[in-house]
């Protein structure tokens, strides 16, 4: 099989006639066919429909209609994303059988720009993972090693670009879904600014933190969504009324980093990394000021509070929204002895899987009368201490860099039976998501057994533009966006 | 303050929840929350006197949409996704006597 073209070079081809839509997804779809039997990045795709949408827009173009930036591009759907007619699972047994009544406005918009968005990917139940191991359709695999987890909880979403089944995918990062599992399949991943993307239509895991983005083999790629699915939104009272400028124009700005200054936190660069982590950073780093960056120390005091400050506020967010799902309008449903408080308590028990339930339990704990300052309250505070740390941070740099990971992919199992452990994988992506910041994941080298290590670039509010503008010039320099795992 | 979660407290949360916890799992479960909790206990110690909570990561003006009445979903899609219902309404286990 050929290799896969990126996503701004199909949407070319579409544009100018020389391939068709159905042609673009039905390349897309035997990929899937042919590879996705043990990596099992869908748990459904949706064919039929995906074939009919890009006929439509092959119809629209013969009739001499122009098309959208996204012309025929398919994009893989993460499973907690809603599109109309289609089931939105959120990897859960409770929406096993939730069909949208309507599409996410972030879906919407890829739609309007004419992109085929298809199927369903695999991902952590309600985004609670860091490993797509806690799905009600069991695990997605790493394509680089199938032993090993893809990260999470947008792991199936990282997978299907890794392993050429789509140029893009839509996903949703909430301490790191996106950028971890970007990191871990060697793909590129961006987390927006809080409130860029709509959230309209995404199932709500924890509403101050989830944010809808993308994952791509590259950064310039990842513009061209951005642009077309970025923007005010009525149905969404948490976006950005501030207009910021189109990411793919700004791309062309630069041909390497002089003038430049990044910040490197201490903080986020030493403790707690794997050594072989750690020895591709430096290795960017080195890179990085070749290419004309400065790099400067920087201090985030407060970012080794993150984890819990995150998870507190994460669960307590999550043990509310999570309350809706009591049998009745949507979900599963389970009688249990008849009464309403036995279906009620049935429903949720038998509909929520054992991390949900723990971290429902630990939401409640933390709000909880005479524990909620302690715990929920407190870490609202070390959340603003946080974010004074990025201000402070950011009066001397451009932007910050960090892994993206502590460590590389992990096997199958191996953290599973320990939360705590589990948290810590996100050591390096909450930050950025507890200050609202947009943050790029770079494939920057790899670690031991040949796995890949992210960058991560983190910058001020609404700067996507110089995150995505850096990222390309570091694709237009290196090649490890190029690389393809074993077929 | 130090708290340990044992299976009183489980319990309280799980009635606040409407989470039934079988009784085999009652005691790893306790066990697993309590490790977390304890390891988030330590937040405490961060200064934050005089610090002011972000409920949000970024300031988030009040916005309101025009005054102008919009189409609702109907009701059958509505109630599409219930696992009952009958009439356009959801039906619930009788929570009347008579």
């Amino acid at each position: 099989m050929i290799p896969t073209p990126g996503a701004l070079e199909l949407v070319r081809s579409v544009q100018t006639g020389e391939r068709s839509a159905v042609d673009v997804v039905a390349d897309a779809l035997a990929r899937i066919a042919a590879g996705d039997g043990t990596l099992r990045a869908f748990v459904e795709i949706g064919a039929e429909r995906a074939l009919a949408d890009a006929a439509a827009i092959d119809a629209r173009r013969a009739a001499g209609q122009p098309l959208g930036p996204l012309a025929g591009l398919p994009i893989a759907l993460k499973d907690n994303l809603l599109r109309q007619g289609a089931i939105a699972g959120a990897g859960s047994r409770m929406l096993a059988d939730f069909v949208a009544p309507y599409s996410a406005t972030a879906v919407a918009r890829a739609q309007s720009a004419d992109a085929v968005v298809f199927g369903r990917t695999n991902m952590d139940e309600f985004g609670m993972g860091s490993s797509t191991e806690r799905s009600c359709h069991g695990p997605t695999r790493n394509p680089w090693d199938r032993t090993r987890v893809p990260g999470g909880s947008s792991g199936g979403a990282a997978a299907a670009v890794a392993a050429g089944f789509a140029p893009l995918a839509l996903g949703s990062d909430t301490g790191g879904s996106i950028r971890q599992p970007a990191a871990f399949c060697g793909v590129t991943g961006l987390k927006p600014t809080y409130g860029r993307v709509s959230r309209y239509g995404l199932i709500a895991y924890a509403s101050s933190l989830d944010c809808v983005g993308g994952i791509a083999r590259s950064a310039a790629d990842l513009a061209l969504l951005l642009d077309a699915i970025a923007g005010v939104d009525a149905a969404d009272p948490t976006t950005l009324q501030a207009t910021a400028g189109e990411c793919r124009l700004a791309l062309g700005v630069r041909t390497d980093l002089k003038g430049l200054t990044f910040g490197v936190p201490w903080e986020l660069n030493g403790p707690g990394l794997d050594a072989d982590v750690l020895a591709a950073i430096r290795q960017t780093h080195s890179r990085l000021a070749d290419l004309g960056a400065r790099l400067v120390d920087v201090a985030l005091p407060h970012v080794p509070h993150a984890v819990p400050t995150y998870y507190l506020i994460a669960t307590a967010e999550a043990s509310t929204n999570l309350a809706r799902y009591d049998g009745i309008r949507f979900g599963l449903r389970r009688d249990g002895s008849g009464s309403l408080e036995s279906m009620l308590t049935h429903s949720r028990s038998h509909g929520f899987g054992d991390e949900v339930q723990l971290r429902i339990l630990l939401g409640t704990f933390a709000l909880r009368a005479g524990w909620q300052d302690q715990f929920y309250g407190q870490a609202t505070r070390v959340r603003t201490l946080l974010r004074q740390d990025f201000t402070t941070a950011f009066a001397r740099c451009d932007a910050i860099l960090c892994p993206t990971s502590p460590v590389t992919a992990f096997p199958l199992g191996a953290r599973i039976d320990d939360p705590l452990a589990m948290y810590l994988c996100d050591a390096l992506t909450v930050p950025a998501s507890l200050a609202g910041l947009p943050a790029l994941s770079l494939p920057c080298g790899v670690g031991d057994g040949d796995l890949p290590v992210g960058l991560q670039i983190i910058g001020p509010a609404l700067r996507e533009d110089l995150l995505l503008q850096v990222g390309h010039v570091w694709q237009q320099h290196t090649d490890w966006h190029r690389r393809r795992p074993p077929a | 303050m130090t708290l340990e979660v044992d299976r009183s407290l489980l319990q309280t949360l799980a009635d606040l929840t409407r989470l039934h916890i079988p009784a085999e799992q009652q005691d790893s479960l306790a066990r697993r929350l309590g490790g977390v909790v304890e390891a988030f206990s330590a937040l405490a110690a961060v200064p934050t006197a005089g610090v002011d909570a972000s409920p949000y990561p970024l300031p988030l003006p009040t916005v309101l949409r025009a005054d102008v009445p919009e189409a609702p979903l109907a009701p059958d899609i509505v109630t599409g996704n219930a696992a009952r219902s009958a009439a356009g309404a959801f039906l619930v286990p009788r929570v009347i006597d008579g």
